[in-house]
C-alpha cells in the first residue's frame, strides 16, 4: 500500500489539532530556518541554496525558484515579496490546506524569501473567499510581531520585515501573476504585457518576487536540511515532494503528499482506489491540464508533459463511467469563461462562443459539425492569447473532444444526454475518509471543537487509532 | 548590429534595417506591409489586447503580436504566410460573432476599420449561429459622444485615449470576461475637451459623433486638409463637406504639432462657417441709421477716399487671420496708408512679444513643441493651456508623465497643469514676476522647485489673463531663459496671432521682427486716440474690439468717436454696428494660405467650401484698398502673396509654399499587405479599388482622399506635413528691450481685489458661441474667490455675487476656489457675463458683495 | 461623507495608509462600504473614489470585475454551491436543484424575505469534500440535496450552524468587515477583526531610494497593459 512522504504537510498531519498556532508551530521547528538564513547566511547563499535544491515553482508554471530569484536587481529599492495564495484552479485545495493547518511555515518561508531578495514588504495575496485562511494567517501574523518575527530587527538582526494581508474579491485571473499585480495595486486584474517581467519591475513598478504558497512552505525544509536532503526524493528535473489534491470519484478525496515521480496508480491507490473501480478520465494537473486516460505516468512535470498533459498545482481529478465528457467540458469552458478577465479576443469571444456549442450538444440540439467547430474554436484560441488562461481553456477543450469524440456524437445523434440523471449519485458523499481531508480543521479560533456541519457525519473513530 | 546603431531584419522576405525597439507594426508599415490591427494606435502605448497583429516569427513558437514586439537584430518576420494568415481570419471571426453588423445605418460605414480589414484578412463567411451579444443601443454619455457598446471590439483605445492622454478618466472598462463593455459611471458624463478623438480612433462604431451622426457617408463627403483656425497651437485637420456645408473637422497627425489629437473645439465650433447671418455682401452705412448692400468697387471706394482724407488711421487685426493677411495688413498699414498706430493684439492688448527677441532672436518661440518632450525641466507662466491652448496641456501632460520633465508652474490660481505639476508656486497676483526671478540660479527660494530646474529647460510664458500688465512678469520670464540659457515658448492666444507679430502688424515690430526706432501706438492707445477724437479712421480686420477689449467702454466710445470705420468681418458683431463701412470675409475652410502656430511653424491650409456670397480674403481687399491708394502690388493668388513675402520678408525667405504642401505618400505604400498575396494575387479590396463611388477612389494615403483606411496607417502621416519653422533674424538685441507699463488706474472707493480672467474653451466669441454642439457644454459664468476672502466678504460656495467695478456690474455664483487671497478670478467670455465690461485700463480692482 | 462616517471613516484612512501606493486600498475599501451598505452602491463607489483621488469610473472598472463585491442588495446569508467539475461530477446538480427549490430563487437571486442569496460558485478549493458549498465563505462538505435543505432550514430556524472547519457562520455584512479589516491595526480599534496592536507596519522600506509616488489623481496615466 502506498505511502505518503510528508514534508510540507508534516506539521499539520501530525498535530490536526493545533499545528497553527506559534506555540505548537515553534515547538516544532518553525522560523528556525528564517532565523538560520537572516542571522548565518547571506542572500547569496540562499539564493545559491534555493537554486541547488532545484525546487520549482508549486503554483502552475513549475519555473525554477532560485533561477527566478536571480533575476532581481540587487541595487534596486524597495523590493516585494507577494505571496499567491489565491489558489483558485479547479481542484486544487492544498495551499488552503496548507494555510489553514500551518500558517507558520509560510511565514518562515516568506521570511527566507525576503532575506534572499532584499525585500523589507511582502503582501499575501489571499484568495477572498478563504475566510479561515485568513484568519488563521492574520492571527499567526500578530503571534510572528509579537515574537519578533516580524517587524523592525527581526531576530535581532538589523532586518524590517513587514507583512500585509491582503485579500482578494473573487477572480481566477487574479492568481496569474501579473494580473494580481494589477490587481494588488487596485487596477481591474488583468495580466501585464510582459517584459518586463515582475522580477525587474513589479508591484509599483518595484522589483517583485512572486510565489506560491506551497512554494514558499517548502522553503524552511531546504534552508535547513539543504538541497542535497530536498533533492532525496523527486527526479532529476524535478526534486523534493509535491502536494497533490486528489478529488473526484475516489474513496478518500484529499490532499497526499508525495515525491515527484510517483506514478498516478500509486496516487489513486493512497486516495483509496476508484469509488466503484472503473476509471475513465484523469486530469492530472487542474482544470486547466489536457485529460489522461491512464493512471500509467509517473507525476512529474517532465513526464506529464511528454504524456500530453501538465503536472500545473497539482490537482489530480478522478473520474469514472457515470461522468459526462460533454457535460465535463461544459462545465470547464463554463469556468473559463465566467473567469476570462476579457481583455484578449481570442480566450473572451472563443470560450462564449464555445461554451454555446457545447451547451447545445449537451442539451440535444448538437449539430455533426460542432466537434470539428469545436476543435477549430480551440485552435483559434491556443497560442494566441495574451496569457496562458485563454491557451488552458483551449487545452482542456480539445482534449475532452478529442478524447471522447464518440460521447460526443452519441449526444448528437441521440440528440439528448446519454447520462441524464446518472451522474447524481453519492456514494463518495458519505466515503468515510481518513484524517486528512480534514487535517489542520481542529479547534477554531472561538476554541470550540470542530462541530460536524449540517447534514454530514464525519466519523472521526479514525483519528483516535 | 551596424555601427549606426540600426538592426537589420527582414520581413516577408524583405531586408530592412530600423533603430532597435521600434515596433514591428511600425516598422513594416513603413515597408508598406500593412499589418492588420485594431488596438495598436500609434499615439498610445501598446497593450496588444485584439491579438489582431499576430505574426510569425523565426524560431519563436508562438505567433507574436507585432504591436508590441520591438525589432531585433537578424529577426525573420513574416505576416503573410498560413499561420499567420490564419490567425488573422480567426481572430476577425471571432471578434465579429458578437458585432452586429448594422453596417448600413452605421456612421462608420465605408470608413471602418473593422469593415476594411475583414474585407482584406477576414473570412468570408461565419459559422456562428448561436444568439448574438446585446446591450442597450445608443447610449449618449456625453452631448458629444453617442457609445454602442454592440460593435465595440473591445481594442481600448478609447479607454487608453482617456487615461493616458488627456487624464480624463470618465470613460473605463465595466465588467469582464465576455460581458466586458466600455461605459461611464452611472449618471456622469464622458466628461473631456478632447472626447472627440475617441470618436476618431474607434475602429468600429462604437463612438459615434452626435453632430455627424446620421449626417453622410464617407464617400459622399468633400475633404481637404486645414489648420485649426481657433488657437496658437495650429492643429492640422480636415475640414469635411456635404453639398457645400462644413459637417465635421477630424484631426490629421503632425508628430511635431499634435501628435494625432486635437480639442473639441477645433472639432465640432465650424458651425459658423455656415451660419445663417454670415456677411455675405459690402455694407455701407445709408443715411437713415441702417446699412445698404454695396457692390465692392463702390465700398472699396468709399473706404479709399475716407482713408485719403483721414488725417491719421489706426489699423487693428484679429488673431484669425492666415499669415497671407498679416503680411497685407502690415503692408497696407505702413507702406501705403504710412502709419505705425497698427497691432494685433486685442484680447491679449499689451502682452510684450518682442522681449523674446534677445532671447531666441525672434519676437517669439525659440522652443518648438517637441523640445517639451527632449526637456529636463519646464517652467510654465501663463494662461491655463488647457482652457486656451488645449492640444498644448497634451503635449505638456505627456512631457511630464511620460517623458519624466519635472514642470514648475507659476500662477496665482489653481490651473490644469498643477495636478502633475512637480512644483506649484502659488504667489500673490502681482507677484509673479518675482517669484519666476527667484527661480532664477543662485535663488533659493522656493528651493527645490529652482533645484529642480535642470537643462535642458524650456520657458514657457504667454499673457495669463487680458487686461492685466504682463511686462514685469514677461520681462522676468525672458530673463529667467536668457540667464539658464533655456529654450523659450512664446503663447500668444490665437491660431493667426504669430503671423500677424512675424508680418509686423505691430507698432514697434516690422515684418521679419525688425524693431523699430519709433514705435506707433499699439491697440490700446489707439482706442484711446480715437476715444479722444485724434483718429480720422479706423481699419479693423477680423476683431471684435467691444467684444474682444479688455476695456469694453473703451473700445466702445472709439468707435463712437472715430469719424470713419471700416470692418472686415465674417459675421455681425458688435463692432460691426458701429462701422461705416463693413466688408465680408472668409472663414478658414473657404480660403487658401497658411497659419503660423505658436512655435512658429507654418502650415497650410487648403478650401472645401466656396465663400458665401462675394466675401473676399482680407489680403486681396488690402491689395485692392493699396491699388485704390495708388500702390499696385500685383497679386491675385495667395501663392502671389507668398512669392511677396518671400521677396520682402528676410526670415522667410527660404519657406517654400510647395514644402507645406502635402507630401505624396512613399511609393512602398503601394499596399503590399498580406491579403493579395495569401489570394493568389487578386487585389479584390485594394486602396485604389477601395471606395466605389466618386472622388475618394485614388491612392488612399492622401489625406483628404480615401480617408479610412488611412485612418489606420497614421504613423506615417504623422510625418507627411512637418511645416516650417523659419529661420530667427540675424543680429538680434543683446538686452530686452524696455517696454514702458502703463500706470494702473487707482481703485476707487472699496474696490480691493485684482480681477483676473482668461477665456474658457469654449467661450461666447462670435465664432464658438455659435457651434450648436458645444452649446450643451459650454461653462456657465462663475466668480472665483479664496475662501479666505470669502469668509471676508460674506460669500459662499454657490451663491450669487455681485462683482462690480466702475465699469458696472455683474451679478455670478461664487466658487470658492484655490486662488490667492487678494485675487478673484472670472471666465473672460461666458454668455451672460462679460469680464472686458469690468475692465478699465489695466489692472481693474473690483469691489465682490453677496448678491 | 454618508457611507466612511465615524469609525469606519477612521477604518478607511488607516486601509488607505497600509499600502505604498494609496490605490491598492481600493478593494478592501470597497468590502468596507459593502459592508455597511449591504453591497457596493453608487455612493460607496463615489466615496472611494474621493479617498483614492480616483474618479468614480475608475472604482466602477475595479469593482466591477469581482464577484464577491455585489452590485444589487445580498441577502443575510449568501450561499454559493460550487458548480466546477469535482462538484459536478459529484453530485452538485442535485445540491443546486435542491436549493434552487427550497429557496424558490434562481442562482444569483436574494428570496424575498432578505435572508438568503442563492449563487452558483466556481472552484472554492474545497472539491475534497465535493459536492461542497460556502454559506459566506464558511465551508460545507459532502453534501446530499437533503443535507443542503436542512443546512438552510437551521439557518432559517436561527440556529448558529459551524462549518467543516468549526466556524461560526457570519452574516454577510459581517464577513464584508471582517475581509475588508482583516489585519489591519489600528490602536484602539473596538473591532474583534483588527483589535492587536502588535508591530506596527515599518515605513522605511517605501520611502527607501528609488520609490518614486505617484502624482495624485493621475494613476490612470501610468504605462498599463
Ligand atoms: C490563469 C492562471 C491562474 C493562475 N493561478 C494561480 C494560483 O491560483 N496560485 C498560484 O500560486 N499560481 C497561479 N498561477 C501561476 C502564477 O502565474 C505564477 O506562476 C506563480 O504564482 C509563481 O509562483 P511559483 O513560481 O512559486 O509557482 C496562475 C497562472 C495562470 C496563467
Ligand atoms: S487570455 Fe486574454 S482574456 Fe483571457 S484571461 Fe488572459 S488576457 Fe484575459
Ligand atoms: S494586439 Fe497588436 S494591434 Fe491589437
Amino acid at each position: 500500500m502506498a505511502e505518503e512522504t510528508r514534508v510540507v504537510t508534516r506539521r499539520l498531519r501530525e498535530h490536526p489539532g493545533d499545528s497553527w498556532t506559534i506555540a505548537r508551530a515553534t515547538d516544532d521547528g518553525a522560523y528556525e530556518s528564517a532565523r538560520k538564513a537572516v542571522t548565518t547566511l547571506s542572500p547569496d547563499e540562499v539564493v545559491e541554496m534555493v537554486k541547488a535544491s532545484g525546487l520549482r515553482g508549486r503554483g502552475g508554471a513549475g519555473f525554477p525558484t532560485g533561477t527566478k530569484w536571480s533575476f532581481v536587481p540587487k541595487d534596486v529599492f524597495p523590493k516585494y515579496v507577494v505571496v499567491n495564495h489565491d489558489e483558485g484552479e479547479p481542484g486544487t485545495f492544498k495551499d488552503r490546506e496548507i494555510v489553514e493547518g500551518d500558517p507558520h511555515a509560510v511565514i518562515d518561508g516568506i521570511t527566507i524569501a525576503a532575506w534572499a531578495n532584499g525585500a523589507n514588504k511582502a503582501f499575501i495575496y489571499c484568495r477572498g473567499e478563504f475566510a479561515l485562511g485568513s484568519r488563521r494567517l492574520d492571527a499567526a501574523i500578530s503571534e510572528a510581531y509579537r515574537e519578533g518575527f516580524l517587524g523592525r530587527g527581526i531576530f535581532g538582526s538589523d532586518f524590517d520585515l513587514d507583512i500585509v494581508l491582503h485579500r482578494g474579491a473573487g477572480a481566477y485571473i487574479c492568481g496569474e501573476e501579473s494580473a494580481l499585480l494589477d490587481s494588488l495595486e487596485g487596477f481591474r486584474g488583468q495580466p501585464r504585457l510582459r517584459p518586463p517581467f515582475p522580477a525587474i519591475k513589479g508591484l509599483y513598478g518595484q522589483p517583485t518576487v512572486i510565489n506560491n504558497t506551497e512554494t514558499l512552505a517548502t522553503l524552511p525544509g531546504i534552508v535547513a536540511n539543504g538541497a542535497d536532503w530536498f533533492r532525496q526524493w523527486g527526479t532529476e528535473k524535478s526534486p523534493g515532494t509535491k502536494v497533490l489534491s486528489v478529488s473526484g470519484h475516489v474513496r478518500r478525496p484529499a490532499n497526499y503528499e508525495v515525491p515527484l515521480g510517483t506514478s498516478l496508480a500509486d496516487v489513486l491507490a493512497l486516495a483509496g482506489g476508484m469509488r466503484n473501480g472503473d476509471l475513465k478520465a484523469i486530469i492530472p494537473g487542474g482544470a486547466s491540464a489536457p485529460l489522461l486516460t491512464s493512471t500509467d505516468v509517473a507525476v512529474d512535470f517532465e513526464s506529464l508533459q511528454e504524456a500530453g498533459s501538465m503536472l500545473g498545482s497539482g490537482a489530480v481529478v478522478f473520474m469514472d463511467h457515470t461522468t459526462c465528457m460533454v457535460r465535463n467540458a461544459l462545465v470547464t469552458t463554463e469556468f473559463f469563461e465566467h473567469e476570462s478577465c476579457g481583455k484578449c479576443t481570442p480566450c473572451r469571444e472563443g470560450t462564449w462562443w464555445a461554451v454555446k456549442v457545447l451547451d447545445r450538444i449537451e442539451h440535444g440540439e448538437g449539430r455533426r459539425e460542432d466537434m470539428d467547430l469545436l476543435l477549430d474554436i480551440a485552435d483559434g484560441i491556443d497560442g494566441r492569447s495574451f496569457c496562458p488562461l485563454g491557451d488552458a481553456a483551449s487545452w482542456a477543450l480539445r482534449s475532452n473532444v478529442k478524447l471522447f469524440r464518440d460521447e460526443f456524437e452519441r449526444h448528437v445523434a441521440e440528440r439528448r444526454c446519454p447520462f441524464e440523471g446518472d451522474h447524481v449519485s453519492f456514494p463518495g458523499a458519505r466515503e468515510r475518509h481518513d484524517d486528512m481531508g480534514t487535517a489542520g480543521l481542529g479547534p477554531g479560533e472561538a476554541g470550540v471543537m470542530p462541530q460536524p456541519a449540517a447534514g454530514i457525519s464525519v466519523d472521526r473513530s479514525e483519528e483516535a487509532r | 548590429m551596424s555601427d549606426n546603431g540600426a538592426v537589420a531584419l527582414t520581413i516577408n522576405g524583405r531586408e530592412v534595417s530600423a533603430e532597435p525597439g521600434r515596433l514591428l507594426i511600425d516598422v513594416a508599415e513603413e515597408l508598406g506591409i500593412f499589418v492588420p490591427r485594431f488596438c495598436y494606435h500609434p499615439g498610445m502605448k501598446s497593450v496588444a489586447v485584439c491579438r489582431m497583429c499576430l505574426v510569425q516569427i523565426e524560431g519563436q513558437r508562438k505567433l507574436l503580436p507585432a504591436c508590441a514586439t520591438p525589432v531585433a537584430e537578424g529577426m525573420t518576420v513574416n505576416t503573410v504566410e498560413e499561420k499567420a494568415v490564419d490567425a488573422q481570419r480567426g481572430m476577425l471571426e471571432f471578434l465579429l460573432i458578437n458585432h452586429p453588423l448594422d453596417c448600413p445605418i452605421c456612421d462608420r460605414g465605408g470608413e471602418c476599420p473593422l469593415q476594411d480589414q475583414t474585407y482584406r484578412h477576414g473570412p468570408g463567411t461565419s459559422r456562428y449561429i448561436e444568439p448574438k451579444r446585446t446591450y442597450e443601443k445608443a447610449l449618449e454619455i456625453s452631448p458629444l459622444v453617442v457609445l454602442d457598446r454592440e460593435r465595440c471590439v473591445l481594442c481600448w483605445r478609447c479607454v487608453r485615449f482617456a487615461d493616458e492622454i488627456a487624464g480624463d478618466q470618465f470613460i473605463q472598462l465595466v465588467d469582464r470576461g465576455p460581458g466586458t463593455q466600455i461605459l461611464t459611471f452611472a449618471d456622469e458624463p464622458f466628461d473631456s475637451y478632447f472626447s472627440g478623438n475617441t470618436i476618431q480612433i474607434c475602429p468600429v462604431g462604437a463612438l459615434t459623433s452626435r453632430p455627424y451622426r446620421f449626417v453622410s457617408r464617407p464617400w459622399d463627403l468633400k475633404t481637404a486638409s486645414s489648420v485649426c483656425g481657433y488657437c496658437a497651437v495650429g492643429c492640422p485637420l480636415t475640414n469635411e463637406a456635404r453639398e457645400e456645408r462644413l459637417v465635421r473637422c477630424q484631426a490629421l497627425p503632425n508628430e511635431n504639432v499634435n501628435d494625432f489629437w486635437i480639442c473639441d473645439k477645433g472639432r465640432f465650433a465650424y458651425h459658423y462657417v455656415d451660419s445663417d447671418d454670415r456677411l455675405t455682401t459690402p455694407l455701407v452705412r445709408g443715411g437713415s441709421d441702417g446699412f445698404e448692400p454695396e457692390s465692392w468697387g463702390v465700398a472699396l471706394r468709399r473706404v479709399a477716399d475716407a482713408l485719403r482724407e483721414a488725417g491719421s488711421v489706426g489699423v487693428i487685426a484679429g488673431g484669425h487671420l492666415t499669415t497671407e493677411d498679416a503680411y497685407a495688413i502690415g503692408r497696407l498699414a505702413k507702406d501705403t496708408i504710412g502709419t505705425r498706430d497698427v497691432d494685433s493684439r486685442v484680447h491679449d492688448a499689451g502682452a510684450p512679444y518682442e522681449l523674446a527677441l534677445a532671447v531666441g532672436g525672434a519676437a517669439g518661440s525659440s522652443a518648438t513643441l517637441n523640445d517639451l518632450e527632449g526637456a529636463r525641466s519646464i517652467v510654465w507662466v501663463g494662461p491655463d493651456p488647457k482652457e486656451t491652448l488645449p492640444v498644448l496641456f497634451l503635449r505638456l501632460r505627456k512631457a511630464v508623465l511620460d517623458k519624466g520633465a519635472k514642470l514648475v508652474v507659476v500662477s496665482p490660481r489653481r490651473i490644469s497643469l498643477d495636478a502633475f505639476a512637480t512644483h506649484v508656486v502659488r504667489c500673490p497676483a502681482g507677484e509673479e514676476a518675482a517669484a519666476v526671478s527667484a527661480l532664477g540660479p543662485g535663488t533659493r527660494v522656493p528651493a527645490e522647485a529652482s533645484a529642480d530646474l535642470g537643462e535642458p529647460l524650456v520657458v514657457c510664458w504667454g499673457p495669463s489673463s487680458p487686461g492685466r500688465d504682463e511686462a514685469a512678469v514677461a520681462a522676468a520670464a525672458m530673463e529667467l531663459a536668457r540667464a539658464r540659457d533655456a529654450r523659450l515658448l512664446v503663447c500668444p492666444p490665437h491660431a493667426g496671432s504669430q503671423g500677424m507679430i512675424d508680418m509686423g502688424v505691430h507698432p514697434a515690430l516690422d515684418a521679419g521682427h525688425a524693431l523699430s526706432e519709433e514705435p506707433g501706438r499699439d491697440t490700446r492707445a489707439i482706442l484711446e486716440a480715437a476715444a479722444a477724437g485724434e483718429l480720422g479712421a479706423l481699419v479693423v480686420f477680423g476683431a471684435d474690439l467691444v467684444g474682444d477689449f479688455p476695456d469694453a467702454d473703451l473700445a466702445r466710445r472709439a468707435l463712437e468717436a472715430c469719424p470713419f470705420t471700416v470692418v472686415v468681418e465674417l459675421l455681425p458683431t458688435e463692432t460691426v454696428s458701429h462701422a461705416d463701412v463693413v466688408l465680408p470675409s472668409v472663414a478658414y475652410a473657404e480660403r487658401e494660405g497658411t497659419f503660423t502656430n505658436l512655435e512658429r511653424r507654418i502650415q497650410k491650409l487648403e478650401p472645401v467650401l466656396t465663400p458665401p456670397g462675394t466675401a473676399q480674403e482680407p489680403w486681396f481687399v488690402c491689395a485692392e484698398l493699396a491699388r485704390l491708394l495708388g500702390d499696385e502690388w500685383g497679386w491675385t493668388t495667395a501663392a502671389d502673396v507668398w512669392t511677396d513675402i518671400g521677396a520682402r520678408v528676410s526670415t522667410h525667405r527660404d519657406v517654400e509654399l510647395d514644402a507645406l504642401a502635402q507630401v505624396s505618400p512613399p511609393t512602398a505604400l503601394n499596399y503590399e499587405s498580406g491579403y493579395e498575396l495569401h489570394t493568389g494575387g487578386q487585389t479584390v479590396a485594394g486602396p485604389g479599388g477601395y471606395y466605389p463611388k466618386g472622388h475618394r477612389s485614388g491612392a488612399p494615403f492622401q489625406t483628404g482622399q480615401n480617408w479610412p483606411l488611412s485612418w489606420e496607417l497614421r504613423a506615417f502621416e504623422a510625418k507627411q506635413r512637418p511645416g516650417v519653422i523659419p529661420p530667427a533674424p540675424a543680429g538680434a538685441p543683446e538686452a530686452l528691450p524696455s517696454v514702458e507699463t502703463v500706470p494702473p488706474r487707482p481703485a476707487t472707493q472699496g474696490e480691493e481685489l485684482l480681477l483676473l480672467s482668461g477665456r474658457m474653451i469654449y467661450d461666447g466669441g462670435h465664432m464658438v458661441s455659435r457651434s450648436r454642439a458645444l452649446a450643451a457644454v459650454r461653462r456657465r459664468p462663475f466668480l472665483e474667490v479664496a475662501a479666505a476672502d470669502a469668509r471676508r466678504l460674506g460669500l459662499s460656495d454657490g451663491a450669487e455675487a455681485v462683482i462690480a467695478s466702475d465699469g458696472g456690474e455683474e451679478r455670478v455664483p461664487v466658487v470658492i476656489g484655490d486662488i490667492s487671497p487678494g485675487a478673484v478670478f472670472v471666465p473672460y467670455d461666458q454668455p451672460g457675463l462679460r469680464a472686458n465690461r469690468l475692465m478699465r485700463g489695466l489692472d481693474t480692482r473690483v469691489s465682490v458683495r453677496p448678491a | 461623507m454618508t457611507v466612511f462616517e465615524g469609525e469606519s471613516r477612521r477604518r478607511a484612512e488607516a486601509i488607505v495608509a497600509r499600502y505604498p501606493n494609496q490605490r491598492s486600498a481600493m478593494l478592501p475599501l470597497l468590502f468596507l462600504a459593502q459592508s455597511i451598505e449591504g453591497y457596493v452602491t453608487e455612493e460607496g463607489m463615489r466615496e472611494v473614489a474621493d479617498l483614492l483621488g480616483l474618479t468614480p469610473a475608475q472604482v466602477l472598472a475595479s469593482a466591477s470585475f469581482y464577484t464577491m463585491l455585489k452590485k444589487q442588495p445580498q441577502g443575510e446569508y449568501v450561499v454559493s454551491a460550487c458548480r466546477n467539475i469535482s462538484c459536478t461530477h459529484m453530485g452538485a446538480r442535485a445540491v443546486i436543484a435542491a436549493l434552487q427549490d427550497r429557496l424558490g430563487v434562481a442562482p444569483g437571486e436574494t428570496t424575498p424575505d432578505g435572508r438568503f442569496t442563492f449563487e452558483t460558485a466556481e472552484c472554492l478549493a474545497t472539491c475534497d469534500g465535493a459536492p461542497s458549498l460556502q454559506i459566506n465563505y464558511e465551508d460545507f462538505y459532502r453534501l446530499t440535496p437533503e443535507d443542503a435543505v436542512a443546512l438552510i432550514d437551521r439557518i432559517e430556524a436561527g440556529e448558529e450552524v459551524t462549518s467543516v472547519r468549526g466556524q461560526r457562520v457570519r452574516t454577510h455584512k459581517e464577513i464584508s468587515l471582517e475581509t475588508a479589516t482583516v489585519g489591519l491595526r489600528i490602536p484602539g480599534d473596538a473591532d474583534p477583526g483588527s483589535a492587536r496592536t502588535i508591530g506596527g507596519e515599518t515605513p522605511r522600506p517605501d520611502t527607501a531610494p528609488g520609490w518614486r509616488p505617484k502624482v495624485a489623481g493621475e494613476e490612470g496615466a501610468r504605462a498599463r497593459g
